[in-house]
């Protein structure tokens, strides 16, 4: 938790919760576990406030608990990760739209709002029950919507621990110093297995419940399946998969034509059904040409076979361009099934990542600079003059360009020393840049932009705060012509210029997505 | 000076040689007399001297001494040294496998002996150094160390020289201070001048542009499919490689006159196109091929759609293009909250 994610995270919680919230969960990242008296003395609130805004965090997955072990007390820490997923809460709401029609926003909107509900409580609160009740199910059924168990209030770590404390009591007596370490070891690796059930198991469970047989994939379809009282909420990975497969389709747009575009989504919508998670799933396939032409049909596929070269099948043409462009779409695998393809997301978030990168150097020190920057990512360590030669840039641009992009920490010198006392006019300096320490240096100052951007908004809105308050009263909204010229036109910039930092926010948003999550 | 009468002592054949030299002038052929370069020699001289110019890359002394009848090695030594002092011959040594110390006698060509002989000792040390760094040239210290003649001496040698116009100097790409001397008709290397893209001692940016632009345009219509939405297949094999475009430049007018540019700079050229992210590299599969030239070439190039404008919403907000990021923060004078740039930008 770096200082920049606990700012960002006080601005985030404060715009949606407000200041005293913010306090409290302030506290709690900055000193991890507490339990609420100590919360009470650190944040000088009263004991009835610390006790709603962690009802609040709780209720919207960001506070989990933790008992003290033979105490009736309980220590509460943040999952950070919750806090931060916040930013992308709006590219969520769209993206559920696209897929389940404005029924879909709205249950969105809602789980979002509220951070867990049951169906019986969501549909208090609209109108057309009936084709929200079909949404939520068809949601339920995708993976969208996931089941909350009192299980996941508690955080993994403290799950692990009192598995460990179980495997050790087993032990008893015969407890020797290697067996804590390989209890650990084995107990995380089998979470890391057990991952996809726990979280598939969601919704299944309820509707076994109703049936004793396996449900097929038919049962979801009915309504009377879903238990109406199971607190559920929206499933933040399952959303990320079905943003990462967007982004793979725009960029083969983008690179090739709409066509391959088209069957670049074909092939996704049939081999990431089942993925529930971005890091974990990061490898879809394998499939051979011939067992997806059985599975399309329609796709109007356009090949150029004029000026020579192409073989009979359309679909191995295409399947061959994606994977000879250089971000390598398809990879083929020689050892692992006959030569089939596999969808390796990993490269692809690759390349996207050294693009972002190589734009946003490019727009802020010069077409030479990423030039550089590139071949120091592709070549390895480099002496300046080598690379000036490379690049085909003087020297004296070649050292500039260099020495900015130190300063940003895009580049780092190593020093070789030639003498025993490591005489820096005897020693050559090597420029090289590592993709990691790029990564979260972009990654920070997409976070401090946020901050500032989240600042500013307040800062306008505070301004104008008077005149806000006015145009909510209740006699002003039904008579416009309360509100002066002056008053209305100042208003309508307002807006403007809150959309315009929301358009800012949510671009950086996605930024953050390609560099982290994906 | 006292006459020595040895009939057959090589001394009186010198002597009497060098007491009647009217007839020596008018005779200037070089296999007649005895004269090597207007000088006169003695016979055995001579003769070793005609058997090294009769082979102009030089001669082991193993193979002379097959050619000499008569004569010992020492012989050999002495003759060659005498004829060496007079600049007349190199001696060269290396060693063969076998450890020995094979020496090989080099004739050396007349404008040179000329040279030689203008020249004092430490001019000649000081030329050998410069000659043997041929068109890379080497830097004054350097000579300096290597002969190991004091620096004013040094400067004196090469003012001479250059004034005789048997070296130059040229300014270094890499040091501009760093001047460089080498001899007078050798043409610098491409280490000093820089190459083909430098001009006047700086990169010719310009024309590095208007070329790279020239072959982006031939890589883009030659990637081009007939339609807009067709894709051409995967393993089409004719898309230009390094051989045709240079062909292609080399023959388009683009150029001031005498420059040509060879297969190593337009790879220059390619390689700073793809880091550019406007081209791409293929491996050449088939080995269909245009024409006879490309067919050495493992790579060819493909033109790549990239998204039309580079801008991340980063550089699209004040705060990416700000040359104070690092300074803004709450609690100093450049803080988000009174920052000119982003009123600025929300006026728009």
């Amino acid at each position: 938790m770096t200082s920049l994610e606990i700012s960002l995270s006080k601005e985030i919680i404060s715009d949606h919760f407000g200041p005293i919230v913010e306090k409290v969960c302030t506290i709690l990242i900055s000193k991890d576990r507490l339990l609420i008296s100590q919360i009470v003395n650190l944040t000088k609130l009263t004991r009835r406030q610390v006790e709603e805004a962690l009802f609040i965090l709780i209720q919207q997955n960001i506070v989990k608990y933790a008992e003290k072990p033979r105490t009736p007390l309980n220590y509460y820490s943040v999952d950070i990760n919750e806090v931060l997923m916040r930013i992308h809460f709006p590219l969520f709401i769209h993206t559920l739209k696209e897929i389940f029609g404005t029924d879909g926003e709205e249950i969105a909107k809602l789980l979002l709002l509220h951070g867990r509900l049951s169906l019986t409580k969501l549909l208090t609160y609209v109108e057309d029950k009936e084709s929200i009740k079909n949404t939520f199910c068809s949601m339920v059924a995708t993976g969208f919507i996931i089941a909350v168990r009192p299980e996941d209030s508690i955080s993994m770590i403290d799950k692990l621990l009192a598995e460990e404390d179980i495997e050790v009591s087993k032990l008893g007596a015969s407890l020797k110093a290697n067996d804590v370490n390989r209890i650990r070891v084995s107990l995380a690796v089998r979470a890391e297995n057990e991952y996809d059930n726990n979280v598939a198991t969601g919704m299944k469970r309820k509707a076994i419940s109703n049936y004793d047989e396996y449900p097929s994939k038919n049962v979801y379809n009915s309504v009377s399946d879903i238990d109406e009282n199971i607190i559920s909420r929206l499933n933040y990975n399952k959303l990320l998969v079905h943003c990462r497969n967007k982004s793979v389709i725009n960029l083969v747009k983008e690179r090739l034509t709409p066509s391959a575009a088209e069957l670049m989504k074909e092939i996704l919508k049939i081999y990431t059904e089942d993925f529930n998670d971005c890091k974990r799933n990061s490898v879809a396939g394998p499939f051979s040409s011939a067992q997806l032409t059985y599975k399309i049909s329609d796709i109007k596929l356009k090949i150029d076979y004029s000026k020579g070269g192409g073989s009979k099948n359309p679909i191995v043409d295409y399947l061959e361009t994606y994977r000879l462009d250089s971000v390598k779409f398809l990879t083929k695998d020689a050892d692992r099934g006959n030569g089939d393809y596999y969808i390796n997301f990993k490269e692809i978030n690759n390349y996207m990542k050294i693009d972002l990168i190589g734009n946003s150097i490019k727009e802020k020190y010069g077409k030479n600079s990423m030039r550089l920057w590139k071949i120091l990512l592709d070549k390895g360590k480099f002496d300046e003059k080598q690379i000036a030669k490379v690049a085909l840039v003087s020297h004296v641009e070649a050292r500039k360009c260099l020495f900015e992009l130190l300063n940003a920490g895009y580049t780092y010198l190593q020093e070789i020393p030639k003498t025993i006392d490591r005489n820096t006019m005897r020693s050559t300096f090597l420029w090289y840049t590592d993709m990691n320490k790029v990564e979260e240096q972009l990654i920070s100052e997409c976070y401090k932009v946020l901050i500032n951007l989240k600042k500013r908004r307040k800062i306008e809105i505070e301004k104008l705060s008077k005149l806000i308050e006015k145009s909510e009263r209740d006699d002003v909204k039904k008579d416009k012509n309360l509100l002066s010229e002056a008053e209305i036109f100042a208003l309508e910039e307002l807006k403007k210029i809150i959309n315009r930092i929301d358009i800012s926010e949510i671009g950086i948003g996605k930024m953050l997505l390609i560099l982290k999550e994906y | 000076m006292p006459k020595v009468t040895r009939e057959h002592s090589i001394t009186a054949t010198r002597k009497a040689a060098m007491e009647s030299p009217i007839k020596k002038e008018k005779k200037n052929t070089k296999e007649k007399d005895n004269t090597v370069y207007g000088e006169i020699l003695p016979a055995d001289e001579k003769q070793l001297i005609d058997l090294i110019q009769a082979f102009p890359k030089g001669i082991s002394s193993v193979l002379a001494l097959q050619h000499l009848d008569g004569w010992s090695i020492n012989d050999l030594v002495t003759v060659g040294n005498s004829l060496s002092k007079k600049d007349l011959i190199e001696i060269r040594s290396s060693s063969s496998g076998a450890g020995n110390n094979v020496l090989t006698f080099v004739a050396v060509s007349e404008e040179e002996v000329h040279k030689l002989r203008s020249m004092d000792a430490n001019e000649k040390i000081i030329y050998g150094y410069i000659k043997e760094a041929g068109s890379k040239g080497i830097w004054q210290k350097d000579l300096k160390i290597k002969s190991g003649i004091h620096q004013k001496q040094v400067l004196a040698s090469l003012k001479a020289l250059e004034k005789r116009k048997i070296i130059k100097t040229v300014k270094s790409i890499k040091n501009s201070i760093k001047r460089v001397y080498m001899l007078y008709e050798l043409a610098p290397s491409d280490e000093v001048t820089g190459g083909t893209f430098y001009q006047d001692n700086e990169l010719d940016v310009e024309f590095i542009e208007i070329l790279s632009h020239a072959i982006y345009r031939k890589i883009l219509k030659d990637s081009m499919p007939t339609e807009e939405d067709q894709l051409l297949p995967a393993n089409y094999p004719y898309y230009p490689t390094v051989s045709s475009l240079s062909n292609f430049l080399n023959n388009s007018d683009l150029f001031r006159s005498g420059v040509s540019l060879d297969n190593d700079d337009v790879q220059g050229l390619l390689d700073r196109l793809v880091y550019d992210g406007k081209i791409e590299r293929r491996l050449r599969t088939s080995i269909a091929s245009n024409s006879i030239d490309d067919d050495d070439d493992t790579w060819m190039y493909k033109a790549v759609n990239t998204s039309k404008s580079s801008e991340t919403t980063l550089t699209c907000t004040p705060c990416g293009q700000c040359p104070i990021f690092k300074m803004c923060s709450d609690l100093g004078e450049v803080n988000p909250s009174s920052c000119e740039y982003f009123s600025k930008w929300l006026e728009f």
